[in-house]
């Protein structure tokens, strides 16, 4: 049994767990999504070029596609042609084969639909234990206003899985609260405290601190690239990220995590396609090894059912 | 009360709800001041309903007709906003349909209104599974009928092994509404498709839905 990598080849994550699968000598296949108008997926078989795979052939599969049509290869490509058609039927395919089929998948995509919606991740967080910003969805600049006035500092954020910056609430918003009744906004208390991210790869799990002078980290063109270093989390917060992982289905997690001065830990997001390299390069922890690991090996993986109904 | 989300061309809800007296609900309604969701206070949301201000608990049930928020929504925004606003809603009506829990026909996957995003490999596999004799092949489509399951009942009258096999697949996938296609060539009943449309077009639908909202068993 091989192990099946779909997605962009040159893109830091899959590249990462090509070498570390190449190390350990282990089966594998790129599907380069690139080159979907010249792939054929049909009667169980995936075609790409004058390369062929049996899909039964495939023991793991680890993803990261991307939007098909936004790739440079479709550019050129009509969006109402029979090449067009046909590329998005292959995802379709792919997609359909990934949520059914008895191999090991990083990740399911019915898995990954939490993380489109924030809040309704924010529900499911919940129901695992951890605690989460008081959080206000509203159309109402009223009710808006007073959610401002109740916490002092807050923040905005989008809702969806199009990724947005998280932003403080300042007095130049005030007059433009009146807009929320155009479009539906996320508000959160803002919640002081340290940043973590916590990777969870099967049992493994692999924390490091973030430090930023920023709302939100990721945003380093103001304040610079953060300092990230490896470190443990408690052992009860640690088993609560390996829960959640399992509970939602996921075998690799990246939750985002903050510790408040009094000690409390609250988990804002759990990106179920962490671009883990960003925090491997800096700490050096080998998450790529341990993906590959769980791909190759299924050593330190959690074993899957044999048929995945959610 | 009743609730009804749908696109606004649907003429079909449209003349649902009026026939049943039910809110009609748009994705243009989500551009009115007065909607209010705390995922940890869901009982506390606020829905503008017709106009007015509706707490969760005054809100019976809610059919669902819409299976995402299309830009074609939401004409009134502006074209460069459309695609993020339209995201911005589904994940907003699928935070409130989340917290109705059991009242919404069928609750929401984080990225399809209507229920669980399956593809069909996934549906025959189940099938199959569940020893339902399946055919992939597209058949004649004169010779598809579906069965519309709600709760764990069939709609209207049918013969009993296709009512079974279309009750064992909406249990075993867990859904409250369901319709399970079924073809019929040279005496061999195969499923062909399944969905999560509620057809509020047949008067068996629309009065099983009925009692659905009154909180009896069809």
């Amino acid at each position: 049994m091989l192990t099946l990598l779909w997605g962009l080849p040159a893109e830091d994550p899959m590249a990462a767990v090509w070498r570390e699968l190449g190390k350990l000598r282990a089966p594998r296949f790129f599907f380069d999504q690139a080159r979907v108008l010249e792939t054929e997926i049909r009667d169980g078989g995936l075609r790409i070029g004058s390369r062929r795979l049996r899909l039964e052939s495939v023991g793991s599969c680890y993803l990261r596609p991307y939007d098909t049509r936004r790739l440079p290869s479709m550019q050129a490509v009509e969006a109402d042609s029979e090449a067009s058609r046909m590329a998005l039927q292959v995802d379709e395919a792919m997609l359909g084969w990934l949520d059914s089929t008895d191999a090991r998948v990083i990740n399911r995509p019915a898995a990954m639909l939490p993380n489109s919606s924030k809040p309704y991740q924010l529900i499911q967080l919940m129901s695992w234990g951890f605690a989460v910003p008081d959080t206000l969805l509203t159309t109402d600049p009223q009710a808006a206003a007073d959610f401002w006035e109740r916490h002092g500092t807050v923040v905005y954020k989008a809702m969806s899985g199009v990724r947005s910056r998280v932003s403080r609430l300042t007095e130049e918003h005030r007059a433009r609260l009146q807009d929320v009744a155009v479009c539906p906004t996320m508000f959160q208390e803002y919640v002081p405290g340290a940043d973590f991210r916590c990777h969870v790869v099967g049992e493994q799990v692999l924390t490091c601190r973030v430090m930023s002078a920023a709302d939100d980290y990721r945003d380093s063109e103001k304040h610079g690239p953060p300092e990230i270093r490896a470190e443990m989390l408690p052992l009860d917060v640690e088993e609560m990220c390996r829960s959640t992982a399992a509970g939602m289905g996921l075998l690799l997690a990246g939750l985002d995590l903050r510790r408040t001065p009094a000690g409390q830990w609250y988990c804002f997001e759990v990106n179920p396609s962490p671009a883990f390299t960003y925090y491997e390069q800096a700490t050096g922890q080998p998450l790529a090894a341990a993906i590959a690991r769980l791909l190759a090996t299924g050593a330190s993986g959690t074993p899957l059912s044999a048929k995945r109904l959610h | 009360m009743l609730a009804v989300l749908a696109s606004r061309n649907d003429a079909v809800a449209r003349a649902f709800a009026n026939r049943q007296g039910a809110a009609l609900i748009t994705p243009r309604d989500l551009s009115t001041a007065g909607w209010q969701i705390d995922p940890g206070r869901p009982e506390q949301s606020v829905a503008v309903l017709c106009g007015r201000q509706v707490t969760a608990p005054e809100i019976g049930r809610v059919v669902v007709r819409l299976s995402h928020v299309d830009e074609a929504e939401i004409g009134h925004i502006r074209e460069p906003d459309r695609a993020f606003v339209a995201a911005e809603m589904q994940s907003f009506l699928v935070t409130w349909l989340t917290i109705l829990g059991s009242r919404v026909l069928n609750p929401p996957s984080p990225a399809h209104l209507l229920g669980p995003i399956w593809r069909a490999p996934r549906w025959f596999a189940l099938a199959e599974e569940l020893g339902i004799r399946v055919q992939t092949r597209l058949p004649r489509f004169d010779v598809m009928r579906p069965v519309t399951v709600l709760g764990s009942e069939c709609v209207g009258t049918w013969p009993e092994r296709r009512a079974a096999e279309a009750r064992r697949l909406a249990g075993a996938a867990g859904l409250t509404l369901s319709r399970a296609w079924f073809s019929e060539e040279e005496g061999e009943t195969s499923l062909v498709g399944f969905d999560l449309w509620p057809d509020l077009e047949s008067p068996d639908v629309e009065a099983a839905i009925g009692e659905w909202q009154r909180g009896d068993e069809c």
